[in-house]
């Protein structure tokens, strides 16, 4: 019995004096483990915080490189702000680039590396998602520019249309101003000038000019349109020697204008009042000083059209 | 003191000597007359110079108002000056047109009427130096070797009437208001009844060169174009309110008078302006609206009125000649601030004659100057039967 309590006090012992040899043993153990730890903290995790920033800064500048090209290539309107957030990364790039170089790098050296790097990031990503949008923006402007060249396109193609049908009516219209126009102007009939010689006093008509005392001008006007409170016919009487016959300065004071803009000289200007579709008969007598032999020709003028022209003959 | 003796031999010489050369080229290219039938001449001594007017008269002159210039000129003597030079001048050239009248156009001398005009009248008894126009008259009698020739000092009633007469046909004469525009004063008017008997005279101090004087007188120191027709605006203004409106609402004219007719140098200019294509024309209808574009026009563009721009229309070469010559010709008598006063007197005088409600009829007459000339001859001839 006695035997089997030392068996078991020195089981006992022996596994107590086993513990504290484990106890002692693994307390060694742990205790260099730690200091290895802490000796790989300061250096290999550094090392190893340098190596990944490098890595996303090589990976962040080549995405930029690329980012750049395309941003170069399809953000011209926004150069400027591209500018300045390139002048931006430039900087950060720099500045990062110039921490990570030193040798004698510190913690806090690296946090304000991290900082900056995690700045970079976000300006590449801020660059990505404008230039995301430019392009869909641009799209849209695309889309939209289609269609309003489209429109533009159409409406120069209806305002050719309208442009082509207004000249056609232009003219149209001038061609029935021209026609109501000429039928407001007089229908003029049985125009004659005439010479007289006066013998015995009675007037008789005349081809010799020497015997011509005066010259008569008489001739009818119709018009079935107007109405003239106050109609004005011109007439022209031309001379052999082609001067207007002006025997009376204050009767031909002024100049007929044509409707083709010319002006005239005329005669005489009979001014009278008309009524729509009355037969008016006109009659005047011209007192020149003397008559020259030749050829005298008459024109009449209403409206500024000439509405009936005749000769005579003088020998 | 031998300075003195040599100015006044000097001064006459030299315008005795600038008269007869004037004369000389002036009638060097005169026409000899074999027919004398209808040419009158006639011959004023008027304020600025002595004028020959030579005409033919129709047989339809009276009825029609037409009668054909043949010559028309004047010479530069001053008489109203009063002065010994200016004394001889005048007398040198009333001889001297007197005997172109006579040899070169081959007139009797029944055919040459000379006057002496109302302007000079009138300054010579302002002066009292009425004695003058009498020696000068004798010392013409004597030159040309007739002692009893007639020479007519007129009064301004009888220089208008007689313009009136001269100018306006019979069909017109008793619905024409006839003025005419000097340059010291206007003048003119009306036959109110239905014969020539009474005639009713209408009288300005204004003129073109006294409406331009004043204006100058006024801008002083600034004397720019723009200041002048500032100024120019506000003399004619004062003008209107002052006489012309007076002048015109007593005369009577407005409800007698169809027709305005304005003659004088301004009504020349302004007609050969207006319408050079009426250059052969003696008498142009403008309306109110017309003159008053020019009066406008001349100020704000007066390359408008150029030589050069008036005649470019014209095509035939000798109409263009002759527009371009007439044209340099206004502008050589009157330079753009006297066109610009001139023509601002006449659309005031003008505006009386304004209504909303009745139509006149205005016309420049460009001879008027040779007006009175028929309607002498007429007279003198009545006289005589």
């Amino acid at each position: 019995m006695r035997d089997s309590r030392t068996a078991l006090m020195i089981m006992l012992s022996v596994g107590l004096v086993g513990t504290w040899v484990y106890h002692l043993y693994d307390k060694t153990q742990y205790s260099n483990k730690r200091k290895e730890i802490f000796v790989k903290d300061s250096l290999a995790v550094a090392q190893d915080v340098k190596d990944s920033l490098q890595k996303i800064y090589s990976l962040t500048i080549n995405n930029l490189d690329a980012q750049l090209d395309s941003s170069k290539v399809n953000t011209g309107m926004l150069k400027g702000e591209l500018s300045t957030k390139l002048s931006e990364i430039y900087r950060l790039r720099s500045e990062i680039a110039a921490i990570l170089k030193r040798n004698d790098t510190k913690k806090e050296d690296l946090v304000l590396a991290r900082r900056k790097t995690a700045e970079l990031q976000q300006l590449v990503q801020d660059l990505e998602s404008r230039n995301t949008s430019v392009e869909e923006e641009k799209q849209q402007i695309a889309s939209v520019l289609d269609k309003v060249n489209l429109q533009v396109k159409n409406l120069e193609g209806n305002m050719q249309q309208l442009s082509q049908e207004k000249e056609v009516l232009t003219q149209e219209n001038k061609v029935l101003t021209e026609k109501v126009n000429l039928a407001t102007a007089f229908v003029a009939s049985e125009v004659k000038l005439a010479a007289v010689a006066i013998k015995n006093s009675k007037e008789i008509e005349t081809n010799n000019a020497g015997k011509t005392e005066k010259m008569i001008v008489s001739f009818a006007v119709q018009n079935n349109v107007s109405d003239y409170e106050n109609a004005e016919v011109y007439i022209i009487v031309t001379q052999p020697d082609g001067s207007v016959m002006k025997p009376d300065a204050w009767e031909s004071s002024s100049a007929l204008q044509t409707k083709s803009g010319e002006k005239k000289i005329y005669t005489r200007k009979i001014k009278f009042e008309y009524q729509k579709g009355e037969a008016k008969r006109l009659f005047f007598s011209l007192n020149p000083d003397e008559y020259a032999k030749g050829s005298y020709s008459l024109q009449l003028y209403h409206n500024g059209y000439m509405i009936a022209q005749s000769s005579r003959m003088l020998n | 003191m031998f300075n003195s003796v040599l100015r006044r031999i000097c001064i006459p010489a030299l315008m005795i000597i600038y008269t007869t050369v004037n004369l000389y080229a002036q009638n060097a290219n005169g026409t000899k007359f074999t027919s004398t039938n209808g040419i009158y001449t006639g011959i004023e001594v008027g304020s600025k110079g002595v004028k020959m007017s030579v005409v033919e008269i129709g047989k339809n002159a009276k009825s029609s108002g037409a009668f054909k210039i043949i010559k028309d000129t004047s010479v530069n003597t001053d008489f109203i000056s009063f002065s010994p030079a200016s004394f001889t001048a005048t007398l040198n050239g009333l001889t001297s047109f007197y005997n172109t009248a006579v040899k070169n156009y081959n007139l009797p001398s029944a055919n040459v009427f000379t006057v002496i005009s109302s302007g000079v009248k009138m300054q010579a008894e302002k002066d009292e130096k009425t004695t003058w126009i009498k020696n000068l008259v004798d010392s013409f009698r004597l030159r040309i070797n007739e002692p009893q020739k007639e020479v007519e000092v007129v009064d301004v009633e009888k220089e208008a009437r007689l313009s009136h007469l001269g100018i306006i046909p019979e069909n017109r004469r008793f619905n024409t208001f006839l003025f005419d525009i000097g340059s010291g004063n206007t003048k003119g008017g009306f036959f109110p009844g239905n014969d020539t008997k009474t005639f009713h005279l209408f009288q300005l101090d204004w003129g073109t060169k006294s409406v331009a004087n004043l204006t100058e007188k006024r801008c002083g120191d600034q004397t720019g174009l723009p200041n002048y027709y500032k100024q120019l605006q506000r003399v004619l203004a004062g003008a209107e309110n002052t006489d012309i409106s007076y002048a015109v609402n007593t005369s009577g004219a407005y409800p007698l008078s169809d027709n305005i007719a304005v003659s004088g140098g301004i009504a020349w200019a302004m007609a050969t302006l207006m319408h050079p294509e009426l250059m052969n024309n003696s008498i142009v209808a403008v309306s109110l609206d017309e003159v008053r574009r020019f009066t406008e026009k001349i100020y704000t563009n007066p390359d408008a009125y150029t030589p050069a721009f008036l005649s470019a229309n014209i095509n035939r070469s000798t109409e263009k000649k002759i527009i371009t010559d007439e044209v340099a010709r206004v502008h050589k008598v009157f330079d753009q601030k006297a066109l610009l006063a001139g023509s601002g007197l006449m659309l005031k005088v003008m505006r009386q004659f304004q209504s909303s409600f009745e139509t006149k009829q205005f016309y420049l007459v460009k001879n008027g100057q040779v007006g009175w000339v028929s309607a002498y001859v007429d007279q003198s001839i009545k006289a005589k039967q």
